[in-house]
């Protein structure tokens, strides 16, 4: 409720909430957005999770939503999910008047766009306020955002470790409470380990559902975007908001362009009936005991007791791993040929090594990958929704180079998408969700996971979980 | 036939081989990365080839042609 509440402590709710306030008249969203940048720079000389603040451009659009409500139009304003709320983005995404980073340094050369990205313009066409541009591994090839240009985005959680990445920014700044939504990117799971080491929510649609235009790309065949958020229902608010084919202009060749589903009002829906079973082999073989805790708590609290393990899961991840390591590569060829001593060193011996991979490799890997979707959609058939861990293990210390995991050494950056990448890889729609209790003093995720084009049963579960305090995202005690 | 899996200096003679076809500097402070991940792209490509595949399997990208558009006739594949 925000009843008397000031808009500093409104920030600390949720968008919806603070929506609600906006729309009430209890705050302006000039004072929020005001809220907003006083809590971005009071915290980020410990977080870093912003590359740039729009602060100016902030102002002025939180300035009209209040004109709008205080206008002719002011019943329609009100009608905006979104009313006033302030929201950043994953710097790979086009910012008019800004270069376009996606966490290079190349890009800092490179012509400021001249439009906002696509789904920059649908979340304020519902009202929200960009304020910034959040942080990420450079090109959204790694899974840490350790970023060499930018420095490293701290966990809010606990600053001495990793915010996972490659959507490292857009977690920590809704876990810091910075912001109540972020969107990011998701090729191989930069949305769901974020989203499971800060301990907020995050949505992977369905590939194809929501258009990549005006965002910087790293592997067409495999790039998802989505939200971040505190609540389900900021999820389903934003998700729902970002929907729908493209009307004009450039259009994203690998988006479906389908029609709308919104899925916020059906998210008290009962899920009486659905068959929710949990992911073996692959998926325990590669999970550290708090991520199997974490499953477990979510299994009991639904009531889940069928184990099913997915075929050519290994296969499926290994061709998601070619395809990326290739397709990744080539977007950069000229770069790489022409100053490879720009990137980020800790992907450039990756990139050039993808550069040389044979084109047999990556044309086997497609098709294996399509035999895998195929054999995974026969699994479906049999349930509604599937749960497995979103990464091996919670956040580690920065700087960590490799990973325990059940008695074996791996190497830290690639192997925390280990979960995540098989899923991806076959385009099915995940809301990782948090979970506190599986680990000492830190969160971990779960992924939800559902048939193509049934984000309603992942974020109706999601839902049920957190209305069941089984899972929830506080906003971190950073002292401010 | 089986792939083989390569050698040190196999992999570094593929290198020396491939790099100056695509024209990439691969410098001697890059050289060790490079050979390990391509060392690690082996490994991954290991499990790719062990599944059978029949010649009727897609490849799992897809492409539209591209209709003109012109201004007196919308382009039909948008909706209005």
């Amino acid at each position: 409720m925000s009843a008397g509440m000031n808009a500093t402590e409104l920030l600390l709710h949720d968008a919806a909430t603070m929506a609600d306030g906006v729309r009430a008249g209890a705050v302006s969203a000039s004072a929020l957005v005001q809220a907003s940048l006083a809590r971005i720079a009071a915290t980020e000389p410990r977080v870093n999770a912003f590359t740039a603040v729009v602060q100016e451009r902030a102002l002025r659009r939180a300035a009209q939503v209040d004109a709008a409500l205080a206008g002719a139009g002011a019943a329609r304003a009100r009608e905006l999910p979104l009313l006033g709320v302030p929201f950043a983005v994953k710097n790979l995404f086009d910012i008019a008047g800004l270069a376009t980073l996606a966490g290079s340094k190349i890009e800092q050369g490179a012509e400021p766009a001249r439009a906002d990205a696509r789904l920059v313009r649908r979340l304020e066409s519902a009202g929200a306020v960009l304020v910034g541009a959040l942080n990420m591994d450079e090109y959204a090839y790694g899974f840490t955002t350790e970023n060499s240009h930018y420095g490293p985005t701290r966990n809010p959680h606990d600053l001495s470790r990793t915010a996972g990445g490659s959507s490292g920014g857009s977690g920590a700044a809704v876990a810091a409470g910075q912001v109540p939504i972020t969107l990011g990117s998701d090729t191989n799971g930069s949305i769901r380990v974020p989203a499971s080491l800060n301990g907020v929510y995050g949505l992977k649609p369905t590939f194809g559902r929501l258009p990549r235009t005006g965002s910087y790309p790293f592997v067409s065949s495999l790039d998802h975007l989505g939200p971040f958020a505190r609540s389900v229902r900021d999820l389903a608010l934003s998700y729902d908001a970002m929907q729908g084919p493209e009307g004009h202009g450039p259009h994203d060749p690998g988006c479906a362009q389908r029609g709308a589903e919104p899925v916020a009002p059906m998210l008290g829906q009962s899920l009486h009936g659905l068959r929710i079973g949990v992911l073996g082999g692959w998926f325990r073989d590669q999970a550290g005991p708090e991520a199997l805790a974490a499953v477990g708590i979510v299994a009991d609290a639904l009531g889940a007791r069928r184990m099913v393990e997915l075929p050519m899961v290994e296969a499926g991840r290994a061709a998601a791993f070619i395809i990326s390591n290739s397709e990744g590569a080539a977007l950069h060829l000229d770069d790489l040929r022409r100053r490879p001593e720009d990137f980020e060193p800790l992907s450039r011996d990756r990139l050039l090594a993808g550069a040389l991979l044979p084109a047999a490799w990556v044309a086997r890997a497609q098709r294996v990958r399509r035999l895998y979707a195929e054999a995974v959609a026969r699994v479906l058939a049999d349930f509604d929704v599937l749960l497995a861990p979103a990464t091996p293990c919670a956040a580690t210390p920065l700087g960590s180079q490799t990973l325990q995991l059940n008695g074996r050494s791996l190497p830290l950056r690639p192997s925390l998408g280990l979960l995540t990448q098989p899923i991806s890889c076959i385009g099915l729609p995940v809301c990782a969700v948090p979970v506190w209790g599986a680990h000492e003093s830190l969160p971990i995720g779960v992924q939800v996971i559902a048939a193509p084009w049934r984000e309603d049963l992942v974020l109706r579960v999601a839902a049920t979980l957190e209305a069941a305090g089984v899972t929830w995202s506080p906003v971190a005690a950073l002292s401010v | 036939m089986t792939p083989a899996q390569l050698t040190a200096a196999q992999w570094q003679a593929y290198v020396d081989a491939a790099a100056p076809l695509l024209g990439l500097p691969v410098r001697a402070p890059y050289r060790a990365g490079v050979l390990q991940y391509l060392a690690l792209a082996e490994s991954m490509m290991a499990a790719v080839d062990a599944v059978p595949l029949p010649a009727s399997v897609e490849p799992a990208v897809r492409f539209e042609p591209v209709s003109p558009v012109t201004p007196s006739e919308p382009d039909a594949r948008k909706p209005a």
